[in-house]
């Protein structure tokens, strides 16, 4: 590297040319006094917002800049990843076993093809507030085949009006 | 009291030091002619290093200024891990960049005079009429030249070039504002000079 250097010595004393280089006369004289009255004419306003100090603390210090910004990006993959999981785990427990929410919104078919019985709810006539007895009587029609789906969805000319035990609210 | 004079008049350096840490100081706590003090100081350095990277004259003034203002605004920051001037000439460089980087390659040269001793020295004077096959060629072109040639460099290669060459700055200042060690800058500056010599064979033959 040494040999190399002196190899350069024509390239150095070329370069060293420039430092001949000098703006018009007097430049220097007046350039510290615009720089000041700059200064005098923003500060003495006010005019320096906390987001210009951020970006002025971020241009002296490029390092800093970067590293705020990793912490950022970081932060925010995090924040998705988090919520994807959350979203996943969810899903599984719905696939699992029903949540509540959506048993609710079953329809009283579905019910009934799972062997339950329709909950209450489902039979609310519209516009019709329904106030269930602590002994309901849905679903108690007796079923041939236990295990099996409810015989009365293969056979709707069979089905008899039943007494029910509901009747609208305050009586 | 006789012994600290002299350890000031042993070690100027030092003084110097102490002494800009005391405008600094003062500066922080909004004393505006302490901060003119410090434009007054660098003004000089500062603005040469962007004019030998821009090889434009008004860019550098702007640059300069614009410099000197955002480390004002930025002066409570200063902590002084490093000295003043590595702080300030590093806002300097990143700036330059940054508009080197918007400018891309459109180069307007606006070059500035050379001063009366250029045409006087004796190294200048023996570079150009030994060295250069054409033995009429003036200042003024050889200037374009160099700008020329530097302005072929990428800015990185360009930024070693000026600080060390133009400015004779040292390789451990100039890793300290780069934030590089000298490993780093020695050989950028290589590859530098290497690219220059590439390009201005015709003056070093």
């Amino acid at each position: 590297m040494e040999q190399s250097s002196e190899d350069h010595d024509p390239i150095r004393k070329l370069m060293a040319v420039k430092r001949h280089e000098l703006p018009p006369p007097g430049f220097f004289n007046h350039f510290h006094g615009r720089v000041m009255d700059r200064i005098a004419d923003e500060f003495e306003k006010g005019k320096v917002a906390w987001w210009e100090r951020a970006l002025l603390l971020f241009d002296s210090k490029p390092v800093m800049a970067g590293t705020y910004a990793l912490t950022a990006s970081a932060l925010f993959l995090c924040g998705l990843g988090f919520s994807q999981m959350i979203q996943t785990e969810n899903a599984q427990i719905e696939i699992g076993g029903r949540s509540m929410v959506s048993a609710s919104l079953m329809q009283p078919a579905a019910f009934a093809a799972e062997g339950f019985a329709a909950p209450v709810s489902s039979m609310n006539p519209v516009g019709m507030e329904i106030v269930a007895e602590t002994s309901p009587q849905v679903g108690l029609i007796p079923d041939p085949s236990p295990g099996g789906p409810p015989s009365f969805l293969f056979a709707p000319a069979e089905l008899r009006a039943q007494p029910v035990s509901y009747g609208p609210a305050g009586r | 009291m006789e012994a600290t004079a002299e350890n000031k008049t042993e070690n100027p350096a030092a003084t110097e030091a102490e002494e800009e840490r005391r405008l600094v100081k003062r500066a922080q706590g909004g004393h505006l002619p302490a901060y003119d003090e410090l434009v007054t100081r660098y003004q000089q350095r500062i603005y040469a290093t962007v004019y030998h990277m821009t090889s434009n004259h008004e860019d550098a003034a702007d640059i300069a200024q614009e410099t000197f203002i955002k480390a004002y605004q930025a002066l409570k920051s200063f902590k002084g891990d490093s000295s003043f001037f590595t702080w300030i000439y590093r806002i300097a460089v990143n700036k330059t960049i940054n508009f080197l980087k918007q400018r891309k390659n459109k180069v307007h040269m606006s070059l500035n005079d050379f001063d009366l001793n250029a045409e006087n020295d004796p190294e200048l004077v023996a570079l150009v009429s030994d060295k250069t096959p054409r033995r009429d060629l003036n200042l003024r072109e050889l200037q374009e030249k160099l700008n020329e040639a530097m302005s072929k460099l990428s800015e990185v290669h360009r930024l070693v070039v000026t600080m060390h060459d133009i400015q004779g700055l040292p390789h451990e200042e100039i890793g300290k504002v780069l934030g590089c060690n000298t490993g780093t800058v020695r050989s950028r500056l290589f590859y530098a000079r290497q690219q220059l010599q590439a390009f201005l064979s015709d003056f070093i033959k």
